[in-house]
């Protein structure tokens, strides 16, 4: 039945070319809106390279203490509050640091006067293991040489070509702000889409200026200058980690002295990192996703009134075609069934040419769409540019959402001239012109 | 085989009532081939639709092979309508975005039959109708006899035992619809089908089994 249904619907189409042009374009824009908003919300928490096991990670960027003065201070985390809160969880199987002292370093090119700006992150050992770039060549620094602060750093494979072109990088040296640094390893670049684990270097985190082991902000213990990525075991329930990190959070705070702490309900889910703007306040999840899926809603609702009045004009002008077919037979659920299954035709075909349109949309607005939902726009690192890879945008999941909204969207345009258009009496239906 | 028992149908709106049909008692046996003549406006196309299903009275009985039609809901009557009727429209109501095949193969999709058998059924209608070099043609592509004799098929593929038909040379010159007139003989002879057809015409009037004749209303002869 469904072949027939999509069989006429072809046939529609090549007959009334003008009116399926729009209507297919039409659907288009309006699941462009949506794929752009969906395609962003979806890189930023699918595992996406290097960031390929956010299912399976839990996040604690910062923190809150209390004095009992009454004063407040909110921050990033310790190493001591995340090695004392989460090392030792049974099921952990590594926690990668980053450090909040990153930013933009000079770098000076051999035999080259212009210095280049690029992008440097201070990251421990563990990074690796949580965030699996894919080394080209050499390996990560050790944890000999983080626990020695020896200058070594890993730098991306574009930063390599650039600097050493097609000769063999590591073992080299670098010059990073007037100091040495010996290139133990080359790593596939990672987009700025990743913004968390993005860079261009990648140096130990002892090396960081002014770090000091077991040091903390404002003598708080608490607070430092790190975020935690917690990776749990493939075997263990991540809801169940995040209960017992949550508890070992409040068990720590209660053996500081003269303070209170509160890591304000983290670690979080990544899917819920990325919400989480502010180190002293907690967002309200439940309130964020209501607001996003009211826009997603009214994104598609506005245009799915205009393609209803025009599923409804088309269904006027095949209202006796509606009268033979009840005529011959059809009950009325039946013809409901027959023009929603042939507007998705319609929906899909403009579903795809929205797909497209989403890929050129996102391209030309590279620069700011990841930062839509940010509270605060961070400027781009010089030079830098968003690159979206095709895995990130070509996937089943990028696809099963788009058939949802065309799905969603028929429905809303369809439902109601399906429903006038079956619903007319016979006669009137035949005697209509 | 049709039987219909003090009937009446009346219209009505805010200002006005019109009565279409006034007390018709009217039977149809089996194998008839009854022409229901009158003037425009006399109600004769209403009483067809009332046999065929496709309206309700407002008062009065409508029994078609033994069963009492008044309280099917719309499946069933959906469910009556393709298996025992079938209809011949004036402006032949060929769907115009399916091809000759898939137009009269449109009541067997209804009846679930499988698409094989539903191509043999059709095929074969066509080739009775002399049709079956025009099968993946377009309706718009079709002289105005060659698409009456579609709907002809269509009528007929399901096997109904009753054709309706409301003027079915209507919109035909009259060699076509000498054509159409022979084919529902043929039908009504050869296959035993009832047909009940409204028609202007006096000729093809003369040439069925029986005629009945309408005036405001009501049945006068």
């Amino acid at each position: 039945m469904l072949k027939v249904y999509f069989k006429q619907a072809w046939n529609l189409i090549r007959q009334e070319r003008l009116f399926s042009l729009i209507y297919i374009v039409g659907t288009g824009l309006s699941v462009s809106m949506v794929m752009v908003l969906s395609i962003v919300f979806y890189m930023k928490v699918a595992n996406i390279y290097p960031e390929t096991n956010r299912d399976r990670i839990l996040v604690a960027k910062s923190g809150m203490v209390s004095f009992e003065n009454g004063r407040n201070s909110s921050s990033s985390l310790s190493e001591g509050m995340i090695n004392t809160c989460f090392a030792s969880l049974d099921g952990v199987e590594a926690i990668a640091l980053i450090s909040r002292k990153d930013g933009e370093f000079l770098l000076q090119p051999e035999g080259d006067p212009v210095q280049l700006p690029v992008t440097v992150k201070y990251v421990n050992t563990d990074f690796w293991k949580v965030f699996p770039f894919r080394f080209i060549d050499g390996k990560p620094f050790t944890d000999a040489d983080q626990q020695s602060a020896i200058r070594t750093a890993v730098i991306a494979e574009s930063l390599s070509r650039r600097l050493f072109g097609k000769d063999e990088a590591v073992g080299k040296y670098i010059s990073l702000n007037f100091r040495s640094y010996r290139v133990c390893g080359i790593v596939k670049d990672a987009s700025l889409v990743t913004r968390e684990t993005y860079s261009l270097i990648w140096l130990p985190y002892t090396l960081a200026d002014g770090y000091q082991p077991n040091s903390s902000f404002y003598n708080t213990e608490a607070l430092g200058e790190f975020s935690a990525y917690i990776l749990a075991s493939k075997d263990k329930n991540l809801a169940d980690l995040k209960k017992e990190a949550e508890a070992a959070v409040e068990r720590y705070g209660k053996t500081l002295h003269d303070k209170t702490f509160t890591a304000l309900g983290q670690p979080d889910y990544y899917w819920q990192s990325i919400f989480r703007f502010w180190s002293n306040s907690r967002p309200e999840y439940g309130k964020l996703v209501l607001q996003y899926g009211l826009v997603l809603l009214i994104l598609l609702l506005v245009p799915a009134v205009s393609l209803s009045g025009m599923t409804d004009s088309r269904m006027e002008r095949r209202l006796a075609e509606m009268g033979v077919r009840r005529a011959f037979g059809a009950p009325v659920t039946t013809l409901m069934v027959q023009v929603i299954s042939e507007n998705f035709l319609f929906t899909v075909l403009g579903g795809v040419f929205g797909l497209l349109l989403s890929y050129l949309l996102l391209y030309l607005s590279r620069s700011w769409i990841m930062q839509l939902d940010a509270t605060f726009v961070d400027v781009l690192p010089e030079g830098a540019d968003v690159v979206f890879s095709p895995s990130m945008l070509v996937n089943y999941q990028v696809f099963g959402i788009t058939l949802f909204v065309c799905f969603l969207l028929n429905l809303l345009s369809a439902l109601i001239p399906a429903w006038r258009a079956s619903h007319r009496q016979i006669i009137y239906s035949l005697n209509a012109k | 085989m049709i039987t219909l028992t003090n009937l009446e149908k009346i219209y009505r709106t805010k200002e006005i009532e019109t009565v279409a049909l006034e007390n018709v008692n009217l039977t149809v046996d089996k194998g008839e081939f009854l022409s229901i003549m009158g003037p425009s406006g006399c109600g004769k196309s209403t009483l067809l639709n009332i046999i065929g299903l496709l309206d309700a009275p407002t008062s009065g009985t409508v029994e078609i092979a033994g069963t009492y039609t008044a309280n099917m809901n719309d499946k069933q009557l959906a469910m009556f309508r393709n298996q025992k009727l079938g209809f011949v429209f004036q402006s032949f109501h060929l769907i115009n975005s399916l091809n000759v095949l898939d137009n009269v193969e449109l009541p067997l999709l209804y009846r679930k039959v499988s698409a094989k058998e539903r191509r043999v059924a059709a095929e074969a209608v066509l080739e009775k109708v002399g049709l079956s070099h025009r099968m993946r043609h377009f309706p718009t592509q079709l002289s105005g006899g060659q698409c009456q004799r579609v709907a002809i098929a269509r009528a007929i593929v399901g096997n109904p035992d009753i054709i309706l038909a409301d003027e079915p040379t209507g919109n035909l010159d009259s060699k076509m619809g000498a054509e159409v007139m022979d084919l529902l003989h043929k039908l009504n002879k050869e296959d035993g089908r009832t047909i009940v057809m409204v028609t202007h015409n006096e000729e093809q009037a003369k040439q069925t089994s029986r005629t009945v004749r309408f005036f405001d209303g009501r049945q006068v002869m």
